[in-house]
């Protein structure tokens, strides 16, 4: 029987996920529809604060929101979790954004993070480039950057090399302790990493894909290019 | 923000040397993404994260710059402002008097000029406000822009004689108040705006615009020249609420430092007491609030920072920078930050301040973090991944549908309305789905000439009081039947086929269906069921398969796809993402469709837009001739008509 094929997606993600379970980290389920609180308060960006102009947030009329971001679950997932931890956390996300070729309301993010008694920022670096070289090759050159997310401290951005051309492919940085506060972690005792890429773009890149919006149209002439995935 | 580079020569003289290359290059590596743009004189495009409103004027960059520029030097030289001779010598002014009710204003400074001559700003000027992007207004008003993006202070002007009884309250807006700004717009307030009245009216938009009652123009005898600071949080309401924005909205809605209003005020005296200015005389100053400014002391421990950022630090690096950066410490390594770092608060925020005046990028060593062994059991992600490789095994395709669909789609499917977005990008997906099948059926109407179709969806369904993950299948073509099917699955899965057709939804598309979403082939039917009835099964692979290698896309079609465009006129109110579906849908040879311009104008006609879209025609079986491409692209035209009302252009 002839085989079906699976989405370039999923098999990216695949990809990212293997290189931290390599690593010892754990996959954990979210849902797409949360609250306030965990999209935003959790996560250090308040009502009434430019933080949260960063992104265009989808409502729904009985007030919950469709995430804007998987860091929306960082908080949640330490529910019932206590420290050493090391978590990824991919899914969905929503953005009330015009859409054109690159942009589309919907997309996927793969989060992920660290909390431990000993964990550095050169450790996060150490991290990020071996995820960059092992999903693009051993010589692929890696640069860092300081940058700003509400729930890191210090913050930074990673840029890749990737077809001879730079391009900014995720953010991180230290767990603020108000975070780490709210996950009911001692930020005295411990203390973690975080970071989060948009997956599309780089499922786009790796492919030449023209337009994001092919990625949701299911249109079998274009999926079956992409093979099962083995 | 806009950056005219000669004006980093006003805070310090070294600046002067570097390239605009150069200082692109240093601000990228301090964390803020910098475009050189092209033009009269080199200017930069600065873009300054929300925790850095201190970086929001040339005053900013420079002391940034300068940190770094300084890092290895022996001596430290601190970015100063010029004195403030004159302002220190004027008497303050009881003209005024000024009233602060409900919070909205923290510090209020100015200054009041006599023999004011308003006029075109010396050419220099104008060439400055052009160069920013600004349009030249006059004198006063050019001068307060222009060190605004000096220093960072909003200053106002208003013309003192228009303000009514001599007194001023600053206070919250009540709900309908109107006040009409100085680029002639009325705005009818929320309540909770920060304003400016007078014994009559409003007269000024605090913090975001000037009330067009008092602004200075040809008649301007006297000046009263604002340099105030207001609650950041009320700001950004009010700009946010009123959908306005302006360069000073913009600052003080993250943050004003309070020791700027005497220097900038020096300096606006200073500049109007000059002949091209027209030699107006700052007679008195206003002092009517100052800041409260608390001290703060933060105590680090550096052994902790180096812990943090994973390095060996020597304390006298350490305190070199923060001093740099304007801070004091004292010998038990307390710091206080300057007035201007409000970001500055705890220690890690010290902390980031090493790592990035060191450099991220090139000195830090990178360590390695050990890898753990971890006993969690599958996920549920992990689990549907080894679900969907046994799927593709037995022929089926992954894909991927939208977690929004539209009311229509909830009705022909006779599903319940709700999870409404309160703020749809798209009226024809404003619901949460609480079915793949929906998607699905889309799905099958994407792929009209593929034969068979036989492909699944694994995903979030949102229900009443939960969100679920189910898997869907669709089919239709040259397939086995749906009994077949089912039992297949059942098999495949290892689940007993009763308990199996006991715990799933399966469904025949009906004839409303059909219509609907424009599927003309015939026996399309579907399956749909929460994941976790698969939790029992037996035959789950427990490990998926990980692609190893980058699979190289190849061109959809073998025969060149052909392109034409279509452009048509329609209403204002006609939804592109719709016309787009309408065309797509049409026909199996249209491949794909994307929008390339719109234009709204009044010339093309009262409330109508025009949109232009390429649409790209191909098939899989042969080139397609200009002729076939022609009448398909002219029923799509006449479609366009008959559904929006269109004209073709």
């Amino acid at each position: 029987m002839k085989k079906g094929s699976l989405h370039p997606t999923s098999q990216f993600l695949r990809r990212a996920i293997q290189i931290f379970k390599d690593l010892g980290f754990e996959v954990v389920d979210s849902p797409e529809i949360t609250t306030e609180k965990h999209n935003f308060d959790d996560v250090r960006m308040p009502a009434n604060h430019p933080a949260r102009d960063m992104q265009d947030t989808f409502w729904l009329k009985d007030g919950r929101l469709p995430r804007t971001h998987t860091s929306a679950f960082q908080v949640p997932s330490m529910k019932d979790r206590k420290p050493p931890v090391r978590l990824l956390i991919p899914g969905r996300v929503f953005r009330n954004e015009a859409t054109d070729s690159t942009h589309e309301a919907l997309f996927y993010q793969l989060e992920g993070f660290v909390i431990d008694e000993q964990v550095s920022l050169a450790q996060l670096k150490w991290s990020l480039a071996n995820f960059a070289t092992k999903l693009y090759g051993a010589d692929t050159e890696v640069k860092f950057v300081p940058s700003y997310f509400p729930f890191v401290e210090p913050g930074l951005e990673m840029h890749v090399k990737v077809n001879g051309r730079w391009l900014e492919m995720l953010g991180a940085g230290m767990i603020h302790p108000e975070v780490l506060e709210k996950m009911k972690v001692d930020p005295k005792k411990y203390q973690g990493y975080a970071f989060g890429l948009g997956i599309d773009r780089l499922v786009m890149l790796a492919h030449e894909v023209d337009d994001i919006r092919r990625f949701y149209r299911g249109n079998l002439r274009f999926l079956y290019q992409f093979g099962t995935g083995q | 923000m806009k950056l005219i580079i000669k004006d980093l020569e006003e805070f310090s003289a070294p600046l002067a040397k570097l390239t605009a290359q150069e200082l692109a290059d240093i601000l990228f590596n301090l964390g803020f993404e910098t475009e050189i743009l092209a033009g009269k004189e080199p200017i930069l495009d600065i873009s300054i994260t929300p925790n850095r409103p201190d970086v929001m004027s040339a005053l900013g960059v420079a002391r940034e710059l300068e940190a770094w520029r300084q890092k290895d030097l022996k001596r430290v030289q601190a970015v100063e402002f010029k004195t403030t001779d004159l302002i220190n010598k004027l008497p303050v002014s009881s003209e005024l008097k000024i009233n602060f009710k409900d919070k909205v204003c923290l510090q209020y400074h100015g200054i009041i000029l006599e023999d004011v001559v308003i006029g075109e700003s010396p050419a220099w000027l104008q060439d400055k406000i052009k160069l920013l992007g600004l349009r030249p207004i006059n004198n006063i008003v050019d001068l307060t822009n222009y060190l605004m993006e000096l220093y960072g202070q909003p200053l106002h002007a208003f013309d003192l004689d228009s303000i009514l009884g001599a007194q001023m309250t600053i206070r919250s807006a009540e709900k309908n108040e109107t006040v009409t700004t100085l680029d002639g717009v009325d705005y009818k307030l929320k309540g909770g705006e920060p304003v400016i009245a007078d014994q009559e009216a409003l007269i000024d938009l605090a913090g975001v615009m000037g009330g067009a009652n008092t602004a200075v123009d040809a008649k301007t005898k006297r000046v009263l020249l604002q340099a105030a600071i207001f609650d950041s949080e009320a700001i950004h309401k009010a700009s946010k609420g009123l959908s306005v924005r302006t360069d000073a909205s913009a600052r003080y809605e993250r943050a004003v430092s309070p020791d700027l209003s005497w220097p900038v005020l020096e300096q606006a005296a200073q500049l109007l007491k000059k002949k091209d200015f027209g030699q107006a005389k700052a007679v008195s100053r206003v002092e009517a609030l100052t800041q409260d400014v608390q001290e703060l002391k933060v105590k680090v421990d550096l052994g902790r920072v180096n812990s943090l950022l994973g390095l060996k630090v020597k304390e006298e690096q350490a305190v070199r920078i923060w001093e740099l950066l304007g801070c004091q410490i004292d010998d038990k390594l307390r710091i206080s930050p300057p007035t201007w770092r409000i970001d500055l608060n705890i220690w890690q925020d010290f902390a980031e301040e090493v790592e990035r005046l060191i450099g991220l990028d090139d000195q830090l060593p990178a360590t390695r973090l050990a890898r753990t062994e971890t006993s969690a059991g599958l996920s549920e992600y992990e689990w549907a991944e080894g679900i969907k490789d046994r799927l593709i095994e037995l022929g089926l395709s992954e894909v991927f549908t939208y977690s929004f669909i539209g009311g229509q789609d909830l009705a022909v499917f006779n599903l319940p309305k709700q999870g409404e977005l309160a703020n749809p990008l798209n009226p024809s997906r404003s619901f949460l789905r609480p079915s793949l099948l929906p998607g699905l059926a889309r799905v099958v109407a994407e792929n009209s000439f593929f034969d068979p179709v036989t492909v699944f969806e694994i995903g979030h369904v949102f229900l009443k009081d939960k969100e679920e993950t189910r898997l869907a299948l669709a089919f239709a073509g040259a397939t086995d039947s749906l009994d077949a099917w089912v039992a297949r699955l059942a098999d495949a899965f290892g689940i007993d086929s009763a308990v199996f057709k006991k715990n799933i939804t399966t469904h025949q598309l009906t004839q409303p269906q059909h219509q609907f979403y424009k599927i003309r082939r015939k026996n399309v039917f579907m399956i749909e069921f929460p994941l976790l009835v698969l939790k029992s099964a037996r035959r789950i692979p427990k490990k998926y398969f990980i692609p190893s290698q980058t699979i190289p896309f190849r061109p959809l079609s073998k025969y060149p796809p052909v392109s034409r465009d279509i452009a048509i006129l329609v209403d204002r109110g006609v939804n592109s993402n719709e016309v787009i579906d309408v065309i797509t849908e049409f026909h199996d040879a249209v491949e794909f469709v994307s929008m390339f311009d719109e234009y709204v104008s009044d010339s093309l006609g009262e409330n109508k837009k025009s949109l232009a879209f390429h649409i790209l025609y191909s098939s899989l079986d042969k080139t397609l001739i200009d002729e076939e491409v022609d009448t398909i692209h002219a029923e799509i035209g006449h479609e366009l008509e008959k559904s929006f009302n269109a004209r073709i252009r």
